[in-house]
């Protein structure tokens, strides 16, 4: 068990990849604080773990919210009695149009993307250093590693993420803090049709999904467990000597 | 059991990394070939693994050889009875001087860095193919992403290393056999002292390593154990998305 007895904190709990780390997280020894707005499917997870003889804890919360952010970190403190491990996974698409800008939303995706994430892992901060170190994990993108041109407002958002990681491993490097990226290509999750243009016809939204598959050298999208699998190595002190790092779980993609 | 019923070889597996990556690989269900130039030391290794209860055989091989490079495989496949992972651990320090560049001392650097590998992985693939897929591992360094002004030729070659890595990745994808390629820092390892200047006094010599010691965010070199973690993982199912990937294992260093 590679996270036994280790505190993890999980954002964007409920599906998709987020849901696939509580499992996995879980099987491997940690104990889980499961967080989501969603909360049919969020009991839905922490059933699933229970069920599979894991522990979890749920907690519903909208996380554009920077006071509820630090809200979180204290529950999860509070419940799981300290705290090893974040996995930053919560974000949203961005706006695909950037000639008349939606500020709203451009907001909103920068707010979820990029502050949510800091604004936690700052809260966090403290709680691991009273444990002696801990590992952050945050989920950016292959578009925080190379341009998108479906969403340039996505990709500066998601490389603001990379920077972010990067340059908390260095800060808190010398107090056992680690600080990691994972760069998911296209995953097969609830969130990826959302990348696409909702006005295309049928055939434009089946073409534009072809494209993308084509550009993969592995010639299929990810499955959810598979970038699961690259948070909980980051996570673990398997990586003890990994910080820093922005890994791509890619199928290939930015090895072009 | 992350390798169960892999098989696998590793290069360079008498020392250091590659003698953890065996160590570890075994303990994870694998078996294991290892390969060296040190007769007496490989086999210690393999007979340390087999009392431990995993399975390693020893391959005496001087991979300056391209004959050798073919043929250790070829050898190595018929032990196994096929072929999962390789390892392309092999390697050495380059140069210091560049101003009277010594051809042979070059040859040799990228000889054993770059061409070993190549031809140990070219002739590997069909193999790799045959069972319907597989993991290739290159170690590289942080000196293959970013420069190195102790040894430009050492650079020189792991730079190539990480763009061998990635163009197999892309022209084998679609076969389902990914290539990878770890990154190591400043690993505390049997190589690592002969990074250094042999001519410098004791007291250049300590300051020469408080200088790469102070370069490193989490402040310390790295055990071998925890490249072969990293070697391992990449080298497992869990990376099935994986693929074309140069993944740093140091400390922050390239986080700058």
């Amino acid at each position: 068990m590679r996270l036994k007895n280790k505190l993890a904190l999980i954002t964007a709990a409920a599906s998709g990849m987020g849901r696939a780390g509580c499992e996995v997280f879980a099987r491997e020894g940690a104990t889980v604080f499961a967080v989501d707005i969603d909360e049919a499917r969020l009991k839905e997870v922490v059933g699933a773990v229970e069920a599979a003889g894991g522990k979890a804890f749920g907690l519903v919360a909208n996380l554009l919210d920077p006071q509820t952010c630090r809200g979180v970190v204290a529950e999860a403190v509070a419940k799981l009695g300290g705290l090893d491990i974040v996995w930053n996974h919560a974000g949203v698409p961005g706006l695909r149009d950037v000639e008349n800008l939606d500020l709203d939303e451009y907001a909103k995706s920068m707010d979820l993307n990029v502050r949510t994430s800091l604004v936690i892992s700052g809260a966090a901060i403290p709680h691991l250093r009273q444990r002696g170190g801990g590992s952050v994990v945050f989920t950016a993108s292959t578009a925080g590693l190379v341009g998108a041109s479906v969403s340039p407002v996505y990709s500066a958002a998601k490389f603001a993420v990379v920077g972010m990681a990067k340059s908390l491993a260095l800060r808190y490097a010398t107090e056992k803090m680690r600080f990691n990226v994972v760069c998911p290509g296209p995953i097969e999750t609830p969130m990826f049709p959302q990348f696409f243009d909702p006005n295309a016809s049928k055939e434009a939204a089946a073409e534009a999904q072809a494209r993308t598959i084509a550009a993969i050298p592995m010639a299929r999208m990810g499955q959810a467990i598979e970038v699961a699998n690259a948070a909980a190595w980051l996570a673990s002190d398997e990586a003890s000597f990994v910080t820093g790092v922005a890994l791509p779980v890619d199928g290939g993609f930015t090895a072009r | 059991m992350r390798l169960k019923n892999k098989r696998v070889i590793i290069t360079a597996a008498a020392s250091g990394m590659g003698r953890a990556g065996c160590e570890l690989f075994a303990r994870e269900g694998a078996s294991v070939v290892a390969v060296d130039i040190d007769a007496a030391r490989v086999q210690e290794v393999a007979r340390n693994v087999t009392a431990a209860g995993g399975q390693c055989t020893a391959l005496v091989a001087d991979l300056l050889d391209p004959a050798v490079c073919r043929h250790f495989i070829d050898e190595a496949v018929v032990r196994l009875g096929g072929l999962d992972v390789l390892w392309n651990h092999a390697g050495m320090p380059g140069l210091r001087d560049v101003e009277n560049l010594d051809l042979d001392g070059y040859a040799k650097a990228m000889d054993l860095n770059v061409r070993s590998a190549m031809i140990a992985t070219g002739t590997a693939i069909a193999h790799l193919r045959r069972a319907g897929g597989g993991s290739v591992v290159f170690t590289a360094s942080v000196a293959g992403l970013v420069g190195a002004s102790v040894s430009p030729v050492y650079s020189t070659a792991k730079f190539a290393v990480v763009g061998m890595a990635k163009s197999f990745a892309l022209r084998y994808a679609g076969e389902k056999i990914r290539f990878n390629a770890v990154c190591p820092g400043q690993v505390e390892t049997p190589m690592l002292a002969q990074f250094y200047d042999p001519n410098a006094s004791a007291e250049e010599a300590a300051a020469a390593q408080a200088r790469t010691l102070a370069a490193i965010p989490l402040g310390r070199v790295a055990q071998p154990a925890e490249i072969a973690h990293a070697a391992l993982w990449l080298a497992s199912d869990d990376a099935s998305y994986v693929t074309g990937v140069a993944l740093p294992v140091d400390g922050g260093y390239t986080a700058r």
